[in-house]
């Protein structure tokens, strides 16, 4: 498998990556795609949304859903207590905010470093993660946000 | 080129602006006021997007625009009467002309064949026997802005003799080798300095035409025989990007935002201020700059309003060629379309009003056979209205025709299985019918209703923007469709409720009227749709919380309040809220913008308190209520509380 075209999952590629922590596990965006990183405040639940959108939350104006990555990946082990927080990502031409426990690192990928995630891994998650990096000791998941686009333009779960 | 092309919207925009100014010269003399000004207006208009098209090298454009320009010249030297028929040529090429620019613009190519149609027409005319000399060399008004008195300030004007005819350029081979030339009027025979111009004076140039007009009289003749003309030079304008001014109206909502945080903090904390003095002193500052935002506002309001003339005046085309179709003779008035409204909104009403003139001369005008034997002219009439109306814009769309054919639309419906056949419908109920999605009147499939819309799209596009469509019919006399729609699309008056813990706006426009429940009022039916007894009849209740998902079906309906609203349909509803707390002018914000429309909310804005607040779609919430079938949504926790993320972790 041509693991450059996994990483491109990401749609952007700058070789470098913001990792975060949900619960005990790491995943990361790639770094061009996140806008900023804010802390927690309390959403407006929007009726009929999967579980996984938190609701909405004003961005100096703009009006972001937040999507609670907890949820989406089925993350099962306690919520911290306000300890959150948004990081604002371009997906496509919109915005949406991914709810995590706390933001860890910016790290330098390359392409040797990525692998495939094993086709043992199936289910609704599976497109969500593009590859996995191993890194010092850690696994940290590739976070597929055209993956998360085309969840959110689905109906609602 | 970079120069060039960063213009060309600007060119097209002014083609835009002249292609609407040449329509309403044109109808004007259609209505009979031929005076000079106004053909001079329609020449005018023709020569600027010539000359504009000129610089862009669109010379297909030009070469149209200088035959309709020199027929144009006849009509302004006095050489043609605006007799009806040959009005009919020059719309007939105003549509020409416009869809030569859309062409250029990158629209649909323009029909070859019609567009040189219609130039052998306009080529004939001046042919055509010569007319009397009108008044033409009597008045010195008349004297066009590009006759030689007709510079602008800071210009002589010098006027060269030469051997031959060098004003039109073509006479000049050599001159054609080393330069781009596009032709001047021949007949026209004075300076082309107006071509000369580099395109980016074009806007300028345009600008500064009409003030040089009116000073004409003072140079070129007997003041006496002139009328007094008022120098009245037009406004001054620029060209804005509309991106920037929508910044600007973003900004202002913040502002309003901002200002209302600023009253809840003050409101929370007046008591607690010492000294009374200081209070009120704080207050009266506070008061002042809630209205000085409030006036903001509405000047950014007017900035983004736009008179509906572009709109009306593109209607005179589509009944135009409609009425060649439907071989039906119509007139079209418009009136008030200097009512201005919301540039979003503007955009946005083409469609619906063409297919609703459309439909006017399809099935409201008769055939000519038939209005003569009525006793009404032959010509049909519909008259195309605007007026501000209490906060709101109303259009009306008035035929003379027949009226809606009740029995017939009635017969249509139940063939449709729209009703069925024992329903027992009001007038109104049957005239609204022609709404209902699925019908239409049209037996026969013709060029007209062949398009594949229907009056149910229309009445959905109207309902987009916030409005309401009815009707009134009157058999032998006519119809009329009456829009009424919000002035803006981007502020309204919210009622705030709270509902299941939720705050929540309601548009303050459906809400008939608002009550505190009382329990003897309340009358449940089987299925858990309780009804309630207002002034004697009996209206479904819907809690909103629970329409929503945000909370399950309560029974306690004690210290709960109740929202009459009306849907567009004129039935009534209650909304069973929490709490009211309060009204006020909200910014609307559309979710989907960055996440998807979802059923239910219509938009969503930003409180003084930073919270966002959902807009309640009403008619949606009643339609979900309504429809068991439909309501999956609202079955779903809309919560992703611990539960349910709990519950999605098995």
């Amino acid at each position: 498998m041509n693991t450059e075209r996994e990483y491109d999952g990401n749609s952007r590629n700058s070789g470098k990556v913001i990792s975060f922590a949900v619960g005990e596990q790491e995943y990361c965006v790639d770094i061009l795609s996140v806008r900023e990183i804010r802390g927690w405040t309390e959403a407006t639940p929007l009726p009929g949304t999967p579980p996984w959108v938190r609701g909405v939350i004003n961005l100096r104006g703009i009006i972001l859903p937040v999507i609670d990555i907890r949820v989406l990946l089925r993350i099962g082990s306690e919520r911290p207590v306000s300890r959150e927080v948004v990081m604002v990502v371009d997906i496509g031409d919109k915005v949406s905010g991914l709810l995590v426990d706390k933001v860890s690192d910016i790290i330098d990928v390359d392409p040797a470093m990525v692998q495939d995630v094993p086709s043992s891994v199936t289910g609704d998650t599976s497109g969500i993660i593009s590859g996995l990096i191993a890194l010092d000791g850690r696994m940290i998941g590739i976070l597929n946000l055209d993956s998360v686009a085309e969840q959110i333009m689905e109906e609602a779960v | 080129m970079d120069d060039l092309d960063s213009i060309r919207p600007i060119f097209f925009e002014e083609c835009a602006e002249q292609l609407t100014e040449l329509e309403r010269a044109l109808a004007r003399l259609e209505n009979g006021e031929a005076d000079h000004d106004t053909v001079n207006a329609a020449f005018r208009a023709v020569h600027s997007i010539k000359g504009g098209a000129g610089s862009f090298g669109m010379t297909e454009l030009v070469r149209f625009a200088h035959i309709f320009e020199t027929a144009l010249d006849l009509l302004r030297s006095g050489k043609i009467t605006p007799a009806p028929s040959v009005l009919q040529i020059f719309l007939h090429a105003t549509d020409v002309l416009s869809d030569l620019t859309a062409a250029e613009q990158g629209g649909p190519a323009a029909d070859p064949q019609r567009t040189e149609e219609c130039g052998k027409m306009l080529e004939a005319l001046s042919a055509m026997p010569e007319a009397e000399p009108a008044q033409k060399s009597e008045d010195p008004a008349e004297a066009t802005p590009e006759a030689d008195d007709g510079v602008p300030d800071g210009f002589m004007p010098v006027r060269f003799e030469f051997e031959e005819d060098l004003s039109d350029p073509q006479n000049i081979p050599e001159l054609s080798e080393g330069f781009e030339i596009f032709s001047d009027s021949p007949a026209s025979g004075n300076m082309p300095h107006a071509e000369a111009e580099p395109p980016a004076e074009m806007a300028k140039s345009v600008r500064s035409e009409s003030p040089c007009e009116t000073k004409t009289p003072v140079l070129s003749g007997p003041v006496s025989k002139a009328p007094v003309v008022p120098v009245t030079a037009p406004p001054a304008s620029i060209r804005v990007d509309v991106a920037r001014i929508d910044r600007v109206m973003d900004l202002v909502g913040e502002l309003v935002i901002g200002q209302s945080a600023l009253r809840e903090a003050f409101d929370k904390n007046a008591l607690s201020i010492p000294g009374e003095s200081d209070s009120s002193t704080l207050s009266d500052a506070m008061n002042a700059i809630g209205q000085l935002t409030r006036d903001i506002q509405d000047a950014v309001m007017a900035v983004r309003a736009q008179p509906l003339r572009t709109v009306f005046q593109r209607m005179q085309r589509v009944v135009r060629e409609t009425s060649l179709i439907a071989k039906k003779r119509v007139h079209l008035i418009t009136e008030g379309e200097d009512t201005e409204v919301d540039r979003t909104l503007i955009e946005r009403l083409t469609d619906p009003l063409t297919h609703m003139l459309r439909n006017a001369i399809d099935h409201g005008i008769e055939p000519e056979e038939k209005r003569i034997a009525a006793g009404k002219p032959a010509e049909g009439t519909i008259t195309l209205s605007a007026a501000h109306r209490s906060g709101r814009i109303v259009i009306t769309i008035k035929d003379d025709g027949g009226g809606i054919n009740r029995e017939r639309v009635r017969a249509i419906a139940e063939k449709k299985g729209i009703i069925s056949p024992d329903a027992n419908l009001s007038d109104a109920d049957v005239d609204n019918l022609i709404f209902a999605p699925g019908f239409s009147t049209s037996e026969t499939v013709t060029d007209l209703s062949g398009r594949g819309v229907g009056m149910d799209v229309v009445k959905q596009a109207i309902q987009d923007l916030g409005g309401r469509v009815s009707i009134q019919s009157e058999a032998g006399k006519g119809s009329d469709f009456i829009l009424s729609l919000p002035l803006t699309l981007a502020v309204m008056d919210g009622m705030l409720v709270t509902a299941a813990g939720q705050v929540l706006i309601l548009p303050v426009s459906c809400i008939v009227e608002t009550m505190m429940i009382d329990r003897k009022n309340i009358f449940p039916v089987a299925d858990d749709m309780p009804l309630m007894c207002v002034r004697g009849s009996f209206i479904p209740m819907i809690e909103i919380g629970s329409a929503l998902g945000f909370s399950s079906v309560s029974k306690n309906w004690s210290d709960k309040v109740v929202l009459i609203v009306e849907d567009d349909d004129g039935r009534t509803t209650a909304l069973v809220a929490d709490s009211i707390d309060g009204q006020m002018q909200i910014v609307i914000k559309a979710i989907e913008t960055n996440y998807r429309p979802i059923a239910g909310v219509s938009a969503a804005t930003i409180l003084g308190s930073g919270q966002v607040a959902l807009i309640l779609d009403v008619p949606a919430v009643i339609a979900g209520a309504g429809k068991p079938a439909d309501i999956s949504w609202v079955k779903q926790t809309g919560i992703p509380s611990e539960m349910a993320a709990a519950e999605s972790m098995i």
